[in-house]
Order: structure tokens, then C-alpha cells, then sequence
């Protein structure tokens, strides 16, 4: 089926137009609030147009459905195929909203705040390009291209005091995209132009065979706090004092995951099976060595990228598991796991932030502020894995999944769960100590408005524990 | 309410009625739906949970022992609402989200902050436990249905394992031994948030899953002596702290986990089925607390038995109300007709007997250890309660003393003159001793066997292997060599004629041995 | 036929009219500005450019230069970047209010001679014209310069100049004393006949050949240029990294592909050396470069490295690749270029990074150009320099070079360090400087540049097809 009026391209457009609205937004006193307000409405306008998008499309089949094509390179010769389903458009919505909430969260900063805004469009942009990319060109540009606004938003907003580990933290994920562009290239070399779903059904030659998927494997752990490269990710992580660019950067793994799935081979080869082995190993070690190391700092900010970290390695081995419920049901999770993580943050530093002005630590923070505390339990729980969110159902499913294929490396994978559950339940304990130098008045609470916001979070949230599709309205 | 009314109007006590609600997850082999049915079992339970919350509201209501009385009066209907979700599981996320619910509940039914995240520890643990042992089981039934659960036991798959996690759940929830602190960290709440979670929250939800998951634990073998370990161990803890511990919430809450270990011998004994004399129990259970509030209400919230004493010549209604009281119970108590060996029923009422009878001593006949402040501000209960109450328990006697031998009541003559001779007398000092009183051991075992070795392995794992070969020796190492390199290569690359002709010497040298390659 | 001849001559009259104007004016005129040397070069140089497309494949002296739709293009190039970096550099003038005579005079004559080398026939007159051009270019090093300063780099690149010179004219002699001719078309003749070929022959070639790498700014032949562009004043800078590289290359690619094809064993043994020593020293010495000029200059190294690898595959998608890089790069140059004309602070133009500090909050559009191009060297999608990455990889996998495909991604990287650095102290550190204000030219010139990029990038065809099409058709 074939996308009327150039939808998906327009998806990935108006974030652009946005930025470039935002660069002419006037700023007379220098406060960014046009353009922050640029931003929220084209956000907005992009959610509602991505609502449509699901209106379009058939919510009970699971192949790609509204195709857009367009003849790009003449030589090397080079068509873009923009494509979605049920999962992609999910995965889509969710980076939007997560983006919505880093955008309330940073309402009241003034410094830099246009640059912010550009730039945060722009891997919008990017992003949503990523997801709906179809061929592996196109997937290839949008991969890469996301690259650039996150390397000038961690410099410019994120207030990382090492700088060297904005450095690394890009080339890292810049030699990925080239490992990337070697194997696409190569591929191209070979069979020509393709889609991605004519890669999952390609048997690639025994003599590239290996280099091909090995490359294309490390290019994509390239995106996920994997160990042993996960040290300086999560230096970098738990050193954003920007809820917005600390929400963009955790939602860079989330692509690692997504071509992983995009890439899955519908035929097995011994490469894949074997890479996917390591990559489970791997993965495993990565969860335990975050979890343990969640579990003793002290860092509200680390504890929080331990969570999601986890989650994230938790879903790249429910890749591996090769069932089509639980790859759906990954985009069902993480819809809420995203929205969960985003809301968290903004809300852990709103909390900082009150501390930080008042010069005392956080022991004790949500005994005085009630709709704060009641938002940020809330959200704890059902990160924590709790029926509140589909995060639960998810977990259940791939944890079962993982279970029956090694039952030890199962009950290690929920040891680590639990782990990170406990650390998340850890901070919520110690910012609800009763504490005498704790000095959050009840004036200090959140507003109304935030408060209303979220509740409607919540309420996505557990609207689509009842029924994860619950926004599709027939057409 | 409405929904109670609902089922009680729709649903006569004998028929059976199934009704899909809601459907919920519809992919193949993972179709759950919200069930909502009835039974007699369920019409009992219900019946009885109904009355013993229009009892703890009725005791807040009448005593003024809660501020916020709306948000807790939600909180205990909603305790009926998620109790019977529970009950109507008829797959695993029902009973996950009716179990989830249930404790969820149990933690807004606390008000004390601190408490009540620790309590989310104890409810998040059992929760995954669940979690785990669900998983388990779908992994090799790829059916989320109770009703397969019978067929799982029969093949056997990892029988110890889901038996300790389910027990670990059940008992968890509950707050039986290694999980009490549970239970007595609510020694700080009032007697009517006490009541609330100790008899319509958790402990109905644990007795429903132990119900519901009876062929999991029963299909181990180890179940057959963790089982009756833990509740004998619950028991005893239970009656040794009801007899040492000075607060009289505390004595409260052991003699509830002594009720619990009751309980759930009680459903072990009968195969894991229903036992209809356990919905009695909770009633029981619920008369006992209240007795023990009545001093703590009435003495301005003295919490200390150790500062009490002589209170029967002060409050001799509330006095009269109590030893009338506990005869009913007696009498209440014989009413569950022990069945071929149950000695433990007899067991456990021996050893409430005793500790009450300690309790009471110390509350009304011992040494007068109050200041004359409290002497003076003790009263006794308003005499329409009181002569209700009174009433209540009188027509519960009648009801029931037709059929209880006189065994029953020349034992509790023995009983009540025991209580007032006060033959545990010399626990007294232990009253004084810290190590006795405060001291958490259970939280120092969890610390230093769980928590420091954890804590340990992850300091380790991020000092040596993270920071110093990682980032400092592999990493850094990489990082030092592109600056020696960048360094080295700015060195001859200076605009001096040597460094230029260095420069030029070794592109011809290429160019040279290129000829010299391709010629030959 | 003779008017004829004069006619199809009238695109390198039009040049010597220039430069004869010029002189006329500055001997008999004393009110001239720097304005008016502006003014007759880019008349001259406009006439040339229409000429030469009207005079496509019209020549007046076959023998010696003959052109053909290769020749044109890259003629067109050069004249059109030539016209526009004049323009760029009379703002230079103007702002230091300096003659610019002999600047334009000598510029001119360089353009008026690397426009007969790219149509150049004989080999000894592309020599002579390659030892003028290098001649010109000391002149222009001297320019405005503290003679005493750069005495002993003038030394250094006249020395080199003359052994360079040397070495082309022996190689020559070696190949006309076999040949008996120095037509370029005349040796390829007979070089693809006479084999197997002897030892003097391969060194003639390689004696030409290392010449030829020498004007490219090839590693180790790479200091003098390096030199020139980090000491020169501005104009000439950009000048010198802009313009002769396209008539070095517009000549180069015929040269091997064509004229010296049966040495192609012997050539790809150099230039893969050679290539790989200028990825290497152009991206190392890049990350160690504090002058923005030399680390632009080393930049400068590692492409022409990088371009040298698309000639491996000896086909008419060489030309392609090696030409869409070349085109790509050039603009991101000219941009990067045009932004340091924008960086000045108290008269004096800026070539220390840490004079750059905080430049977005001063000169945010400038600094954003600078983004936009320093990306398009890396090769970073949505930019246009993702499409000549393409090509040349493209062309890299064709002829299965695997090693020199690690090695290239590896250099990328670090390059890519080195423009990161830049990045930072534009964008992330706080403003040292106060910045003068900024010709509106500048930002004039920065736009189109930009257009250019996005345009070259959203619709590719034109530039590949037509391009394809142009180099296919043969030199």
C-alpha cells in the first residue's frame, strides 16, 4: 500500500521545517521562548500527524505497508524507500512524547536554549527518518545523520564537565555508522540496491559472509552501552544535568535494537547464530556488571541509565529469541519503558534542581511534595517492571521466552531485573526519608499544570497496559 | 459496595457464572481476558472481608484513630474490589495485576513514608518471585491458563525451583519468618491501618495464590518440609515476640503472624484446597487487635506495656469488655472442630492463651508503671459502643455455645486466673534490654549475607576491571599513543631543511621501491 | 581560420587582457582601490567562463591544448571557484585597505595557466606551465609578508620547486628520448605497444608521477604546501588550497588513467602508499594542529589522499567518483574558507583555535556553516560530502581493497577528531575575543555554499548524471 500525500516523508520533514523556523524565530530577550514554544508545536503537529499515520495503516498485520519510493543516485544507483508498521510507528510516537516531556522539563532554562531547541528538531528529524527507512541507504543516512545533533547537544547543553568523553562517546558511534557503511556498501557491491526485507531473506556469499554481519553487528552494539565500552557511556549518561539531552541520549540504544530487528535474518546462517550467541553473552555480562554497579552508586542520574541500560540489553536478547509475539511486544514495551524513563528524569531534576538551589542534598526530598512524590512513585513502580505499564507484559514475555531456551541464564536475566528494580526502589526510599535538613517546602511542589501532564502520562501509561494500541480509532 | 451488591443480587450461592469482561491481550497462545465469576467459597470470603471492614471502619469511625478518613476508607474497599480479582484469576496476568494490585494497596495503605517504601522492597520481591516462577511455567506450557497448571505439575519441570519462588511469594506477602519485619515495621501506623493490611490486604491476596498455585508447590517435595518449617518458626517467633516485645503494637503484630502460620497449616492440611474455617480465623484475628487497641486508645496512645500496669481498676468496662471478649474467642476459636491430627490448632491456642494472658496482666494487674498525668487521662469506652459490642459478642456466645464443651470454659477460668497472677512476671526486665527490644537481627543477616557481598562484587567490578583496566589501562593506553604519535609527527614535521628533505627522501624511496616491485 | 583560432583562444585572452589591464592600471592610474583589481579580474575571468562553455570543444591549438566536455568542466569549475574566492579575498583588501594588484595580477596568471594545463597536450608544456604555476606561487607566498620571516620557507619551497621541476623535466627527457615525442596522446600510443617496458621508462613515470604528487600536496611531498597555506596571508591561502588543486587533478586523472595506464601496477603501488601516508599524516597532524590554516591544510592532505584511492579502479567510474569528491570538497573548503574571512577581531584575522573560542555566540551563522562543511568533509550524511564518501568507497570495494578500506575508516576517524576539536572551541567553550563585524558578502557567499550543499544533496542526479555523462564522454 502506498502512502497518500507523501505522509512518511512529510514525518520526517516538518520536524526539519521546525528547525528551520526556530533559526528565524525572533528572541529579543534572549530567553528562548519562542523558540521552545517553535518546538513544542511542531512536536505536536508531528504526534498528530503520526496519529493519522496509524489510522492508515492495518493494525493487525505485522508486514510494512505504506510505501513511499523515490529514485535518489543515478550512480551508484540508489532508490530511498520509506516504509512503516505497527512496531516502527510505535517506536516513532514514542521518541515524540519523550521529546514532548525533555521539552516541559527544560521550559524555564534560558541558556542556549535556541541552539537546544535546533538541534533537538533535528535528531527528530533524523530519528523518525531512521525508523521509517526501508532500503539500506536510507537506513544507512538516517543512522548516521542522528549523529550530528546529539554530538552538538551533549557539547552545547549537556553540561558535561569532561569533555573528552563527548569525543569518544561520538567516534565510538560514528566508527559504528562507518562499520555500517563498509557492510552496506559491500552488500551493495554485490546484489545492488535493496530493501530491508529483501536483506532478511538474502543469503549473502560464504566468502563476505562473515565480515558482512560481523560488521553489521558491531556497528549496531555500537548503540547500546555494551560492555566493556559501556564505562564511558555511562560516564557520559550519568553526567547530563539536562533532562532533554540525558532523554535523547538514552534514546539512542533504542536504534541499536531497532536495526537489530530490522536486520534479523529470516534465514539463519551460521555467522548470525553465531555473533547472536556473543551478542547474548555479552549482553548478559553488560547486565550484570550495570546492575551491581547501579546498585552501589550513589548517583540518582547512573541509577536511572543502569535501569534503562538493562532494559534495553533485556530487549536485544529478546531479538534473538526469533519470535514474532515478543518482537511485537518489544515495540508494545517500549513505547512505555521510553515515556516511563523520560518522565522520570524530568522529574529527578526537578528535584535536583530544587536541592541544588537550596544547597542541600536530596535525602528526604518527596516528604513535603506530595503530587511530586505521588508522580515520581508512580513512575518508579511501573519502571520497576510492576503491572502499571506494558512494560510488565513484555518482560514476562521475553523473560519466558529466555527461560525455556537456558533456564540459568534466565534466572540470571531476572536476578539483574530484579537488581535494577531495587536500585530504582532504593532512590524512591531515600527521597521519601523523612530527613530534618531536607528543605523542599510544599511550596516547592510541582505546579498544577506539570502535574496534569503528568497524569496524562500516566495515564498513556497505563491505558496502554490495558490495551496497548488504545489510540488507534478506526478509520 | 455496588459491585458486591451486583453479585450478591446476580448470583445465588450455589451457581456458577462466568463472565468475560474485558478482553484484554489478544494474540494466539496469549489471550487473556478479565474474568469475573462466583462461587460459594467466593460469597463466604467476601462476606466475611465485607464485615470486617464495615468493622475497621466502623472501629476508625467510632474512635477517631484515622485523620484522613475518606482516602482510607477507599483504600480498604478497594482492598475488597482487588480481593476479588484475585480470586476470579482465571490466568497468569490476572492474578500478577490482582496480586500486584493488593500489594500496591497494602503500600498507600501505609502512611508512614518510610515504612511504606520498605514495604515496596518486601511487595516488589514477592512480586518478581511471581514474576519468575510465572515466567517458568509459561516457558514450558506456552499457556497462560490456571487451569494448565495442573498439567505442568504432572511433568515436573523444575519443581524445587518454582516451589521455593512460590512459596517465597506466598509467605513474602504474608510477612510469615525472614519476611516479619514486614509486619512489624507497621508498629508505627494506627491500629485501624494495623487491621486494614494485616486482615483485607496482603494476607488475603497470599492465601489466594497459595490456593490458586496449589499444584506448583505441591508437585516439590521440599515443600513438605519448608512448609511446616516456616509456619512452626513463624508460630513460635511469633509467640516469643509477643511475649517479650514492650510495644503493644508489636505484640499485636506477632499475634498475627502466629494467626497467619495457623492459617496456612490449616490449607497445607487440606491439600492446598479451600478450607472454609479459615475465613473464620480472620475474624479472630481481627478480635484480638482490637483488644489490644482498646488500652493503647484509651491510655493517650500509650504504646508501652512496660508503661502501663493496674489499668483494670481505671478502665474496668474496657477491662469486662476484653476477658468477655476472649472467652468468645475461645468459644469462636473451638468452632473450627480441629480435624483428625490437627494438634497445632491446639498448639497455637495454648500459646495465644499464654501471651495474652502475659499482655493482659501487664495491661490491668501489674505494677503501676504509668505517670499520674496518664492515670489521670484513662478512660473507658462510651457505653452504647460498649454495651454493643458487648451485645455482639454475647449473641456470637449464644450462637455458639450450644455446641462448645464445658472443657472450654473451665479452661478459660484457668486462663483468666492466670492472667491475673501473672506467672511470666519475670520476662519483666527484659523490657530494659536494647538487644531485645531494637535490635533487627533478620536486617543484619540481609545485610551482611545479601547486601555488603553484593555491594562488594559490584565496588570490584567497577574499581578494577571498569576504571583501572578498561578505561585506564586499554583505553587510556590508545589515548596516549595517538598523542605520542600526533606529538611525534608535529616533530618532523617543522620547517627546518632537515625534517623537509626527511620528508622528500622517503617519498622517492616509495617511488623506488615501487619501480624496483613492479619491474621485476 | 586564423580569426577562428583567435576566437576559440578567447577565453585565455580575455585572462591576458585582464592582467594587462591591470597593469595599465596601476602604472597610469593612481585613485585605483582595491576594488578596481577586483573588478577587472572578475570581468576577464567572466568572460573566460562564458567563453569557455560557448568554445566547449574548440581549440585553437590541438597539438598543445585541446579541448573536449572533460576539459570544459573542469575549466568551469575553476574559473567559476577562482571568480568567487576573488570576490571573497576583495573584502580582505578592502578591510586592511591593502593593494590588491599583485595579488589579482599574479592570481590571474595562475588561473590563466592552470587552464592551459588542464587542456594540455604536450607533456612538456604541461611541465612548464606546472613549474610557472609553482613560480606564481612563491610570488603570491611573498605577499605582504616580513621577507625576513618567511626567507627560510621561501628558501625551503623554491628549493623544493627546482627538484621537483627536475625531476618532472628528467622524466620527460627519459620518455622523449624513447618516444620521440612529448604529445600526451603520441606516448600513450606508444607506451601500450612497446611492452615490456624498461627500467628507464618506469623511472620516467615515476618521475613525472612524484611531481604530480607533489602539486597534489600528497604526504611526504605534503610540507611546502602546508607551509605555504598556514604562512600566506588569507587570499592567497584559500587561493592556493582552492584553486590549482582542480587543474592539478583535471590533468592528473587523464595522465594515469589514460596516458600512463600500462604503468597502472606501478602507479597503484605509489599512490596507495602515498595514500595511505596522507590519510595517516593528514589526519594526525591535524588533531595537532593549533593554526586553524595548517589543521585546514592538513585536512587539505588527508582528502587528496583519500581521492587518490578512487583512482584505483582505472574506469570511467574513477573519473566519477574522484570528481564528485573533488567538487564536494572544493565547496566545503570555499565555505570554510569564506568563514574565516568572517572571523576577525581587532583588524586582524583570526588563525589560532583558541582565538575562536565561543565564536557561535558571536557569529552563529558563520559558526553554523562552519558545521555544516566540517561535517561535509567527514563524509557525514544529510551533507554533500556523503555522496563523494559513496563514490570513492564505492570505487574502493569495486577493486576489493579491503586494507586500504580499514585504513580509510580509521583515518576518518580521526580526522574526524580533529574537526570535532574545532567544533568544541567554536561551540562549546566560552567567547574570548570580541569579533569585528562581518561583510555581508561573507554571509552572501556562505548561503549560496550552503544552497549548493543542500541541493547537491537532495537532488544528486544532476550533478552524477550530467557529470557521468561529461567525464564517460572522455578526455
Amino acid at each position: 500500500m502506498t502512502s497518500p500525500f507523501a505522509l512518511l516523508s512529510l514525518i520526517i520533514a516538518l520536524p526539519f521545517l521546525g528547525m528551520l523556523f526556530v533559526l528565524t524565530a525572533k528572541d529579543e530577550e534572549n530567553t528562548g521562548k519562542n523558540a521552545l514554544n517553535v518546538c513544542i508545536f511542531t512536536v505536536l503537529a508531528n504526534i498528530t500527524l503520526i496519529w493519522r499515520v496509524f489510522m492508515l495503516i492495518d493494525d493487525k498485520k505485522t508486514t510494512l505497508q505504506l510505501f513511499e519510493y523515490l529514485k535518489w543516485l543515478p550512480r551508484p544507483q540508489i532508490d530511498i524507500t520509506l516504509a512503516v508498521d505497527v512496531f516502527s510507528l510505535l517506536l516513532i510516537l514514542a521518541v515524540h512524547l519523550a521529546i514532548l516531556i525533555g521539552l516541559v522539563g527544560v521550559k524555564n532554562n534560558t541558556v542556549k536554549q535556541k541552539s537546544q531547541m535546533v538541534f533537538t528538531l533535528l535528531f527528530l528529524s533524523m530519528i523518525t527518518g531512521f525508523f521509517v527507512a526501508e532500503d539500506i541507504f536510507s537506513f544507512y543516512i538516517f543512522f548516521e545523520a542522528m549523529l550530528l545533533p546529539l554530538f552538538m547537544l551533549l557539547g552545547i547543553s549537556g553540561g558535561i564537565k569532561r569533555q573528552e568523553l563527548i569525543y569518544r562517546f561520538f567516534l565510538y558511534n560514528f566508527f559504528g555508522a562507518l562499520i555500517l557503511f563498509a557492510a552496506t556498501m559491500t552488500l551493495y557491491h554485490y546484489y545492488g540496491t535493496m530493501t530491508l526485507q529483501q536483506l532478511q531473506n538474502l543469503k549473502i556469499k560464504d566468502e563476505i559472509e562473515f565480515y558482512v554481519w560481523g560488521a553489521i553487528f558491531i556497528s549496531f552494539l555500537s548503540r547500546i552501552p555494551i560492555w566493556p565500552f559501556h564505562y564511558w557511556i555511562s560516564s557520559i549518561n550519568s553526567g547530563i544535568r539536562n533532562p532533554l539531552v540525558f532523554i535523547i541520549c538514552s534514546v539512542m540504544p533504542l536504534t541499536g535494537i531497532y536495526a537489530f530487528i530490522r536486520f534479523l535474518p529470516s534465514v539463519s546462517s551460521l555467522p548470525v547464530e553465531l555473533y547472536s550467541t556473543w551478542v547474548s553473552i555479552i549482553g548478559i555480562i553488560t547486565m550484570l556488571f550495570i546492575s551491581l554497579i547501579g546498585f552501589i552508586n550513589k548517583d540518582s542520574q547512573y541509577k536511572i541509565f543502569s535501569y534503562i541500560t538493562v532494559c534495553y540489553i533485556l530487549y536485544l536478547i529478546g531479538v534473538y529469541t526469533l519470535d514474532e509475539l515478543i518482537l511485537l511486544n518489544i515495540g508494545y514495551s517500549a513505547f512505555s519503558f521510553i515515556i516511563i524513563f523520560a518522565a522520570l528524569e524530568i522529574l529527578s531534576d526537578y528535584i535536583y534542581r530544587k536541592e541544588d538551589q537550596y544547597g542541600s542534598g536530596t535525602l528526604g526530598a518527596l516528604c513535603k511534595v506530595k503530587r511530586l512524590s505521588f508522580a515520581y512513585s508512580y513512575l518508579t513502580i511501573a519502571a520497576v517492571g510492576m503491572p502499571l505499564s506494558a512494560v510488565f507484559i513484555n518482560n514476562f514475555l521475553i523473560l519466558s521466552k529466555l527461560l525455556e531456551t537456558n533456564l540459568r541464564m534466565g534466572m540470571l536475566l531476572i536476578g539483574t531485573l530484579f537488581m535494577v528494580g531495587i536500585t530504582l526502589l532504593q532512590e524512591l526510599h531515600r527521597l521519601k526519608t523523612e530527613n530534618s535538613s531536607c528543605r523542599m517546602k510544599k511550596e516547592d511542589d510541582i505546579s498544577l499544570a506539570l502535574f496534569a501532564f503528568m497524569l496524562a502520562i500516566m495515564f498513556i501509561l497505563f491505558m496502554s497496559f490495558i490495551r496497548p494500541l488504545w489510540f488507534v480509532l478506526d478509520a | 459496595m455496588g459491585l458486591l451488591c451486583f453479585y450478591i443480587w446476580n448470583n445465588p450461592l450455589s451457581k456458577q457464572i462466568s463472565q468475560d469482561l474485558i478482553p484484554w491481550l489478544p494474540y494466539e497462545g496469549f489471550k487473556a481476558n478479565l474474568n469475573l465469576s462466583s462461587s460459594a467459597e467466593l460469597w463466604s470470603l467476601m462476606f466475611i472481608l465485607t464485615g470486617m471492614a464495615t468493622f475497621v471502619l466502623g472501629f476508625n469511625f467510632m474512635l477517631h484513630t484515622e485523620k484522613r478518613y475518606s482516602p482510607f476508607s477507599s483504600i480498604v474497599f478497594m482492598n475488597l474490589a482487588f480481593a476479588i480479582l484475585l480470586y476470579n484469576s482465571q490466568d497468569f496476568l490476572q492474578l500478577m495485576a490482582g496480586s500486584f494490585g493488593m500489594t500496591l494497596l497494602s503500600f498507600y495503605g501505609i502512611e508512614n513514608a518510610q515504612i511504606r517504601t520498605k514495604s515496596l522492597y518486601y511487595g516488589f520481591f514477592t512480586e518478581m518471585c511471581l514474576f519468575s516462577a510465572l515466567a517458568i511455567v509459561f516457558s514450558r506450557l506456552d499457556n497462560i491458563n490456571l487451569s494448565s497448571l495442573q498439567g505442568f505439575s504432572q511433568k515436573g519441570y523444575h519443581r524445587d525451583l518454582i516451589a521455593i519462588l512460590v512459596l517465597l511469594t506466598v509467605f513474602g506477602k504474608a510477612g510469615l519468618i525472614l519476611f516479619q519485619n514486614k509486619l512489624l515495621d507497621m508498629k508505627k501506623l494506627p491500629f485501624s491501618r494495623i487491621m486494614n493490611i494485616c486482615f483485607l490486604g496482603n494476607i488475603i491476596g497470599s492465601v489466594i495464590l497459595f490456593v490458586k498455585l496449589q499444584p506448583l508447590w505441591q508437585a516439590s517435595k521440599l515443600s513438605e518440609i519448608i512448609i511446616p518449617a516456616m509456619l512452626g518458626l513463624s508460630l513460635f517467633w511469633g509467640f516469643f515476640g509477643a511475649l517479650i516485645i514492650d510495644n503493644i503494637k508489636a505484640k499485636a503484630l506477632y499475634l498475627n503472624l502466629m494467626l497467619y502460620s495457623l492459617v496456612f497449616m490449616l490449607l497445607y492440611h487440606n491439600g492446598g484446597h479451600w478450607d472454609e474455617r479459615v475465613f473464620y480465623l480472620f475474624p479472630l484475628g481481627m478480635l484480638l487487635n482490637f483488644l489490644l487497641a482498646i488500652p493503647v486508645i484509651f491510655a493517650s496512645n500509650e504504646v508501652y506495656v512496660s508503661e502501663m500496669g493496674g489499668f483494670a481498676k481505671y478502665m474496668k468496662r474496657n477491662y469486662l469488655l476484653t476477658i468477655f471478649a476472649c472467652l468468645c474467642w475461645m468459644v469462636f476459636l473451638n468452632q473450627i472442630r480441629p480435624q483428625g491430627e490437627e494438634n497445632y490448632i491446639y498448639i497455637y491456642e495454648g500459646l495465644v492463651l499464654t501471651a495474652l494472658a502475659h499482655i493482659l496482666y501487664r495491661i490491668y494487674w501489674g505494677k503501676e508503671n504509668s505517670g499520674a498525668y496518664v492515670i489521670a487521662l484513662l478512660t473507658n469506652m462510651s457505653t452504647p459502643i460498649w454495651a454493643i459490642l458487648m451485645l455482639g459478642l454475647g449473641f456470637g456466645l449464644w450462637q455458639c455455645g450450644a455446641e462448645t464443651p464445658l472443657l472450654i470454659y473451665g479452661l478459660y477460668g484457668l486462663w483468666l486466673v492466670l492472667s491475673c497472677l501473672g506467672i511470666f512476671r519475670f520476662l519483666e526486665p527484659l523490657d530494659e534490654m536494647e538487644i531485645i527490644q531494637d535490635t533487627d537481627f533478620f536486617k543484619g543477616l540481609y545485610h551482611y549475607v545479601i547486601v555488603a557481598p553484593i555491594s562488594l562484587l559490584g565496588r570490584i567490578l567497577w574499581l578494577s576491571i571498569d576504571f583501572l583496566i578498561i578505561e585506564r589501562s586499554v583505553i587510556g593506553g590508545i589515548s596516549e599513543m595517538t598523542t605520542l604519535a600526533i606529538r611525534g609527527l608535529q616533530r618532523i614535521q617543522n620547517t627546518t631543511w632537515l625534517n623537509y628533505l626527511f620528508m622528500l627522501l622517503v617519498g622517492l624511496a616509495i617511488i623506488l621501491l615501487g619501480i624496483g616491485n613492479c619491474h621485476d | 581560420m586564423f580569426l577562428q583560432n583567435w576566437l576559440f583562444l578567447l577565453p585565455e585572452l580575455s585572462i591576458i587582457g585582464g592582467i594587462i589591464v591591470s597593469i595599465m592600471l596601476q602604472a597610469l592610474r593612481s585613485e585605483n582601490t582595491p576594488k578596481t583589481f577586483f573588478t577587472v579580474s572578475k570581468y576577464s575571468l567572466l568572460v573566460a567562463l562564458l567563453s569557455t562553455i560557448i568554445f566547449y570543444n574548440k581549440s585553437a591549438f590541438p597539438a598543445l591544448w585541446h579541448n573536449t566536455y572533460y576539459t570544459t568542466l573542469f575549466k568551469t569549475v575553476l574559473l567559476f571557484v577562482a571568480l568567487s574566492w576573488f570576490y571573497v579575498s576583495s573584502k580582505w583588501f578592502l578591510g586592511k585597505n591593502k593593494s590588491s594588484f599583485d595579488f589579482y595580477t599574479l592570481a590571474m596568471t595562475e588561473v590563466l595557466l592552470l587552464e592551459l594545463l588542464i587542456s594540455a597536450q604536450h607533456l612538456l608544456l604541461a611541465i612548464i606551465l606546472m613549474i610557472g604555476v609553482c613560480w606564481l606561487t612563491g610570488r603570491l607566498l611573498r605577499l605582504y609578508q616580513d621577507q625576513e620571516e618567511i626567507a627560510e620557507l621561501t628558501k625551503l619551497y623554491g628549493f623544493f620547486t627546482i627538484i621537483f621541476s627536475l625531476l618532472f623535466l628528467g622524466g620527460y627527457y627519459i620518455l622523449y628520448q624513447e618516444v620521440l615525442s612529448g604529445d600526451l596522446l603520441t606516448i600513450s600510443h606508444y607506451l601500450e605497444q612497446a611492452t615490456p617496458h624498461r627500467y628507464e621508462t618506469y623511472f620516467a613515470v615515476g618521475m613525472i608521477i612524484s611531481g604530480m604528487l607533489f602539486l597534489l600536496a600528497l604526504a611526504p611531498f605534503h610540507s611546502c604546501f602546508v607551509a605555504i597555506v598556514s604562512t600566506a596571508i588569507l587570499p592567497v591561502s584559500g587561493f592556493v588550497s582552492l584553486v590549482p588543486v582542480l587543474a592539478y587533478w583535471g590533468f592528473f586523472l587523464p595522465l594515469i588513467l589514460k596516458t600512463f595506464a600500462p604503468f597502472q601496477s606501478l602507479i597503484t603501488v605509489i599512490l596507495v602508499s602515498f595514500s595511505g601516508i596522507s590519510l595517516f599524516i593528514g589526519a594526525f597532524s591535524a588533531n595537532g594542529a593549533t593554526n586553524l590554516r595548517r589543521l585546514f591544510a592538513y585536512s587539505t592532505v588527508y582528502h587528496m589522499g583519500f581521492m587518490v584511492l578512487g583512482v584505483l579502479s582505472y574506469n570511467n567510474a574513477s573519473l566519477l567518483a574522484v570528481f564528485v569528491y573533488l567538487l564536494v570538497f572544493i565547496m566545503a573548503m570555499f565555505g570554510i574558507y569564506s568563514g574565516f574571512m568572517g572571523f576577525k577581531s581587532r583588524g586582524e584575522y583570526l588563525v589560532d583555535l583558541e582565538d575562536i573560542r565561543g565564536a557561535s555566540n558571536a557569529r552563529p551563522y558563520i559558526s553554523a556553516a562552519f558545521l555544516v562543511f566540517m561535517f561535509s568533509l567527514i563524509g557525514m550524511p544529510p551533507m554533500s560530502g556523503f555522496l563523494g564518501l559513496i563514490s570513492i568507497i564505492n570505487n574502493l570495494i569495486s577493486s576489493h581493497g579491503w586494507l586500504m578500506l580499514g585504513m580509510v575508516l580509521l583515518s576518518l576517524l580521526l580526522m574526524s577528531n580533529a574537526y570535532l576539536q574545532l567544533i568544541r572551541k567554536i561551540y562549546f567553550e566560552p567567547q574570548n575575543l570580541s569579533f569585528d563585524r562581518t561583510d555581508k558578502a561573507i554571509y552572501i557567499c556562505l548561503l549560496v555554499n550552503i544552497i549548493l550543499v543542500a541541493t547537491t544533496m537532495i537532488n544528486p542526479s544532476f550533478l552524477f548524471k550530467d557529470a557521468a555523462k561529461v567525464l564517460s564522454g572522455g578526455f
